[in-house]
């Protein structure tokens, strides 16, 4: 019992060592990177859950292309989604038009809302 | 078929890292008995459709007024869930080393087992931590229901919640048909060790959301 309890200490320990040089990794990297809209939680769901595909240049297939700038992110949504998806997208996301400069808390808070709209809305792919 | 569609959806999203799918698994992987992962699994859905409906009744009667509320306590709601795994991780590390010594009297299972002697309160509880798509029902749903309709809107979140009911269900089923129980009687310590491995998983797991968590919100 002694030994199992130490064995778990020790787990316990290693899996805590490993979380911890996990997140520090990138502290110490040179090539640290700055933040990329592209490349968010919500957004690898959406695109391997949802099949919608993001980017930050146009090319063919994107479906939402991002910019970052100065702290702010422009959301274009393409024809290509907007050609799939419900006539009510814009609306229901609160677009005005196809694109939409924003700050980052409210990128994130429209990736919930895009999410949440796909959810209830599957996205019907006409070309393939 | 859209319908269908949403239902698919709806079982795929348990799957998603944020869900409270992999405490369900945990529990069957340590060898809680079926009735306990039912009453586990319909505590989260009744909770999970519950939150659902309370985040689309917000959305429509209270959105204007909070809606910067709700963008500043997003990420603190992304938050809890990984507090709820790291709190899981440690119950499962108590667990695994006070089963050997019940008999030496040190500390007594019963006093921690606080999970599984009321899996519905403690289902319920879990499941009312919202989800992203939760939080996203917020802002959409006045639009959703001006062009959905009222019927529209609750079949569709209806189809959702009894998807995310037979999932749960499902898992819990699936997961009772492991033959722990007969694997604990057959190999020495083999409780605590499965509680341990539990235990280092959900740990790893609360990490990994959060750090992505952090990523998103502060980095």
């Amino acid at each position: 019992m002694v030994g199992l309890l130490y064995m778990a200490r020790l787990l316990f320990i290693i899996s805590i060592v490993f979380c911890v040089c996990v997140s520090c990794n990138d502290e110490n990297d040179e090539t640290k990177q700055a933040w990329d809209p592209s490349r968010t939680f919500m957004v690898s769901h959406i695109s391997n859950c949802h099949g919608v595909m993001f980017g930050q240049e146009f090319v063919a297939g994107i479906d939402v292309e991002l910019s970052y700038e100065s702290g702010r992110v422009k959301v274009l949504l393409t024809e290509r989604i907007l050609d799939d998806a419900k006539d009510d997208l814009l609306e229901v996301l609160g677009f005005e038009e196809t694109s939409r400069t924003m700050t980052r808390q409210e990128y994130l808070m429209f990736l919930n809302n895009f999410h949440a709209y796909l959810t209830v809305t599957p996205l019907v792919r006409k070309k393939g | 078929m859209e319908l269908l569609t949403v239902f698919i959806y709806s079982i795929k999203h348990i799957f998603m890292p944020g869900e409270a799918t992999p405490i369900l698994v945990a529990l069957g992987f340590v060898g809680a008995d079926r009735r306990v992962l039912l009453r586990l699994a319909t505590g989260l859905a009744l909770s999970n459709g519950g939150i659902m409906v309370a985040a689309l009744l917000i959305g429509l009667f209270a959105y204007q007024r909070s809606s910067h509320l709700i963008l500043s306590v997003t990420p603190y709601l992304r938050f809890m869930i990984v507090a709820v795994f790291f709190f899981m991780a440690l119950y499962f590390l108590l667990r695994g080393l006070s089963i050997g010594n019940q008999s030496a009297g040190t500390i007594s299972g019963n006093k921690l087992d606080i999970i599984t002697a009321r899996p519905f309160i403690t289902g319920l509880l879990i499941g009312f931590i919202p989800s992203t798509s939760d939080i996203g029902f917020i802002p959409i749903a006045p639009m959703l229901l001006l062009n959905r309709g009222i019927n529209g809107l609750w079949i569709t979140i209806i189809t959702v919640w009894v998807g995310v009911i037979v999932s749960f269900t499902g898992v819990s089923c699936i997961i009772s048909l492991l033959p722990i129980a007969y694997l604990k009687k057959r190999i020495n310590r083999l409780e605590n060790i499965l509680y341990i491995v539990s235990s280092i998983i959900m740990l790893l797991l609360a990490a990994w959301l959060g750090y992505y968590i952090w990523l998103d919100y502060y980095s």
